[in-house]
């Protein structure tokens, strides 16, 4: 039985060592850094593995990730493998193996720090590890994928002889995916365990090469320290079987991705009776498992938002420190994720607390049950809130979106909305703004003061109705303006009286003015004859304006009835008498008068013209224009 | 006229009364739900706003924060622009717009969605032009009307009138080119977080591209539940009209 140990023992041991490990070594505690390898291309990544190994390692204090330079990394909570063995000399030794996850930033030479870890009091510090990042294209390319290693054979291997007298149907490690096609993240488990027929027995075992699933995401998964073995049936023949190793894989990239076979070196004894005598005793073997290719798989396109690569079989559930604090005082929220899948790679699901809330980036701690078959335990965000004003709060649902690898579909996790009492008066605001008052990295708080618009109104150059009005208008425009050149009649905001009184003498005046310029300009012309007839077309024409009643061409006697019918006093009905002999005179007389003289025909005429504007007032003249009764 | 004006009055001022303490009291429903955290509960109070006609840059602001709060930037950048539609340059709608496109995962500074002329007829009544045009053309042909006679019947065509119809006939065509101007854009916002565009109307058609949340896309028409739009220095294809919001 103490075989079957040691060599499980010494084969959990796992873990490329291509990049020559640097220790810090002190009595019975011995550390270890190295990485998985100091060459890498710009797409790929790199494990910074620290492994402690000694009597006191159970005493050990997680280390923190080193400092990098040109390196990112993954995941800031590593990925533990405890292991417990007995030496051969019958003493019991412990070994914690820490990996970290780092990323390259750009090609070129990179750095991971000096790694500090403390054991039972006692702190050791590990070389810096230089890793060259080379650009992909140099890089080989991914092994092709073995025919015989998409699915483990159910048969055991074909009889062949070792060479060292074991066969190998007698003694081989069978690789057992869960699943050899998975989505992107999805977790697939694989157990490597070792079946041996009764007749045979090993010793001094241990792991021949590195182990490595390129592409995956891995956390190693607890076997039995002690196992016992199980008798199992194959093809008709006995074997005892224990499992060597069980891990849980998660794709992080689709494809299809190789994970390498489990490979131990040992020594063999068998006792079948095929073996020749002097082939008696312990003999070194090497013994591998069949290289594994799971197809990964692309997550559906239809991904709520929100999704952050989530991957499993979850619940969320949500919980508050405290249900009533102070303002000012703070408040923890615990939003815990448990189920089964990767939860080293979960990412905090969104959540924005109420505006009245200073809020701080999530603490997460992770607790993950490694003793299953699955990789399940429970991933803790815990939201510290600061309340900044009183009230009663319902802090928004927490939620999740994951993809469901048995259900093919995406679903949103949803907790329980919690509701917390803030008492106490607003603390002094302390809001980073810049210099116009903006905050820095957030929004504006909300706006308060609302100038309401319509945002159903029709635009006003799709309304009929104006078109419509300002055609109306031209219209009605030029109906009025041709309807006024037409008929002169009066304007029909105007009464009769006002028409009488404004609009008709001042046609007849200024009618008149008009004619006596025109006697002026041939008067500076010399043209004697035509400037006193302008005269009398003027003192005739007013007249004739004024009454209504005058015809064209009317004789002397006809105007002489007109006055004495009107209240003009007869002073002016001589002088109207004496300028129109003057007139005919000087039309029809050979000899012009002076310049002088027309003159003051002219004043003459203007005057008379002012008084028979004021005896013959247009209301008077509208009345004597009535018919006669 | 006194008594018409009183008349008005009784009719619409009840009708005023009435509908306005209704989106008010609904937009300070949604403040309080937003300081209370219940960001859906805000959308939904904004949101019942803008269903009945009524749009605010604070309505707009808010309801640009609440969905911000509520983690949908796509959502959230329509809403800001919209806001940004009514006051061109609005600061605080340009900041927040600026912290959106950045929680989106856009890069670069927030995308002109007016150009200068039409930020200018944003800012333009048009209504009060179109009635200071019509008054200013009525009046001039009032005056013509008022100046033509059988003794002056070429009296309208007098300078000064013809310059007054014609000044208020262009400053009530100029009101109605505004009012044109300030029609809706044809952008669109991205909404869910990602949205293929298809080479064709169809879910079987090729993808063209994959545009991103809180994108601005130039669209062209769209048709049965399909737009065909444009990537701003980018390929042009048709996705869901239910992917994309209009601003």
């Amino acid at each position: 039985m103490n075989t079957w140990i040691r060599l499980l023992v010494v084969g959990m041991i796992l873990g490329a060592t291509v990049a020559p490990p640097t220790r810090a070594q002190s009595g019975t505690v011995q550390v270890s850094a190295e990485a998985s390898s100091t060459e890498i291309g710009a797409q790929e990544s790199v494990v910074l593995i620290v492994r402690v190994e000694g009597r006191q390692a159970s005493r050990i204090e997680t280390p923190d990730p080193p400092v990098t330079t040109n390196l990112v990394l993954e995941q800031s909570t590593p990925t533990t493998q405890r292991n417990v063995s007995i030496n051969g000399q019958g003493q019991m030794e412990q070994s914690v193996t820490y990996r970290w996850l780092y990323e390259p930033v750009r090609t070129g030479s990179a750095e991971i720090g000096p790694v500090e870890v403390t054991v039972a009091g006692s702190t050791y510090t590990t070389d810096p590890i230089r890793v060259r990042i080379l650009p992909q294209a140099q890089r080989p390319s991914l092994p092709s994928t073995a025919p015989h290693g998409a699915r483990p054979s159910p048969q055991p291997p074909a009889s062949r002889p070792r060479g060292d007298g074991v066969d190998a149907r007698d003694l081989f490690i069978r690789a057992e995916p869960s699943a050899t096609r998975a989505f992107q993240n999805e977790q697939v488990t694989i157990e490597y365990r070792l079946f041996f027929r009764p007749n045979v027995q090993l010793r001094r075992s241990r792991l021949a090469s590195a182990w490595d699933a390129n592409g995956f995401w891995r956390e190693e998964l607890d076997v039995a320290s002690r196992p016992r073995p199980r008798t199992r049936r194959m093809n008709g023949r006995a074997y005892r079987s224990i499992v060597l190793k069980r891990v849980a894989v998660f794709p992080t990239r689709p494809g299809t991705l190789r994970v390498d076979p489990l490979r131990i070196e040992t020594e063999a004894y068998t006792t079948a009776p095929h073996r020749r005598p002097m082939q008696r005793g312990f003999e070194p073997t090497t013994i591998a498992s069949d290289a594994l290719t799971i197809e990964a798989r692309s997550l559906p396109a239809d991904a709520p938002p929100r999704f952050q690569g989530a991957v499993g079989d979850y619940a969320l559930r949500t919980r508050l420190s405290a249900d009533s604090v102070q303002v000012g005082d703070a408040v923890r929220l615990h939003v815990t994720v448990e189920g089964r899948g990767n939860l080293a790679t979960l990412s905090p699901p969104a959540f924005s607390p109420p505006a009245a809330f200073e809020s701080y980036a999530p603490e997460t701690s992770t607790d993950i049950n490694r003793s299953g078959r699955v990789v399940q335990g429970t991933k803790t965000f815990t939201y510290t809130l600061i309340p900044q004003s009183g009230g009663r709060y319902t802090l928004p649902t927490v939620e999740l979106p994951v993809f469901d690898p048995g259900a093919r579909t995406y679903e949103t996790l949803r907790a329980d909305s919690q509701t917390l009492h803030v008492t106490g008066d607003a603390a002094p605001a302390a809001v980073s703004t810049t210099g116009s008052g903006l905050p820095v990295g957030d929004i504006t708080p909300l706006m308060t003061e609302s100038r309401w618009v319509r945002t159903d109104a029709v635009p006003l150059h799709r309304q009929t109705w104006i078109y419509a009005v300002m055609l109306l208008t031209l219209l009605l425009g030029a109906g009025g303006i041709a309807y006024r050149r037409e008929g002169a009649v009066p304007l029909p905001f105007r009464s009769d009286g006002d028409a009488a009184s404004s609009a008709q003498p001042a046609p007849a005046m200024a009618s008149a003015e008009r004619q006596l310029g025109k006697a002026e300009q041939a008067l500076r012309n010399g043209e004697t004859k035509r400037f006193y007839r302008e005269i009398e077309q003027a003192l005739i024409g007013f007249l004739r304006t004024r009454t209504g009643t005058l015809e064209p061409g009317a004789s002397r006697e006809a105007v002489a009835a007109l006055l004495e019918a009107r209240p003009v006093p007869p002073a002016d009905c001589e002088a109207l008498d004496d300028l129109l002999d003057v007139c005919e005179e000087a039309q029809f007389t050979p000899e012009n008068p002076t310049y002088d003289r027309a003159a003051s025909d002219l004043s003459r005429a203007r005057q008379l013209l002012q008084r028979l504007d004021g005896a013959l007032p247009a209301r008077a003249v509208a009345d004597h224009n009535a018919p006669p009764s | 006229m006194r008594r018409l004006f009183a008349v008005l009055f009784l009719i619409g001022a009840p009708i005023v009364a009435s509908a306005q303490p209704d989106r008010e009291a609904q937009f300070r429903a949604g403040n309080e739900a937003y300081e209370a955290g219940q960001y859906q509960n805000a959308i939904e109070a904004y949101r019942q706003v803008l269903d009945a006609g009524y749009a605010s840059v604070a309505l707009y602001h808010n309801l640009g924060n609440a969905y911000v709060r509520s983690g949908a930037m796509g959502p959230a950048i329509q809403a800001y622009a919209k806001g940004l539609r009514l006051a061109p340059g609005h600061r605080k709608l340009v900041h927040n717009l600026q912290q959106a496109r950045e929680r989106a995962g856009l890069s670069g500074p927030v995308p002109v969605l007016r150009s200068g002329s039409q930020q200018l007829a944003d800012t333009l009544p048009t209504g009060f032009l179109a009635g200071l045009g019509w008054l200013a053309g009525a009046a001039g042909i009032g005056l013509a009307v008022y100046r033509t006679s059988s003794a002056r019947p070429d009296a309208w065509r007098h300078a000064r009138v013809l310059g007054l119809i014609a000044g208020g006939v262009l400053v009530w065509g100029l009101s109605l080119g505004v009012s044109s101007l300030q029609g809706p854009d044809r952008h669109a916002v991205v909404l869910p977080a990602e949205a293929p565009v298809q080479t064709a109307p169809a879910d079987t058609a090729a993808t063209a591209a994959t545009v991103r949340e809180g994108m601005l896309l130039d669209v062209e028409r769209s048709r049965n539940g399909w737009t065909r739009i444009r990537v701003p220095d980018g390929p042009q294809g048709w996705v869901r009209t239910s992917s994309v919001g209009e601003v």
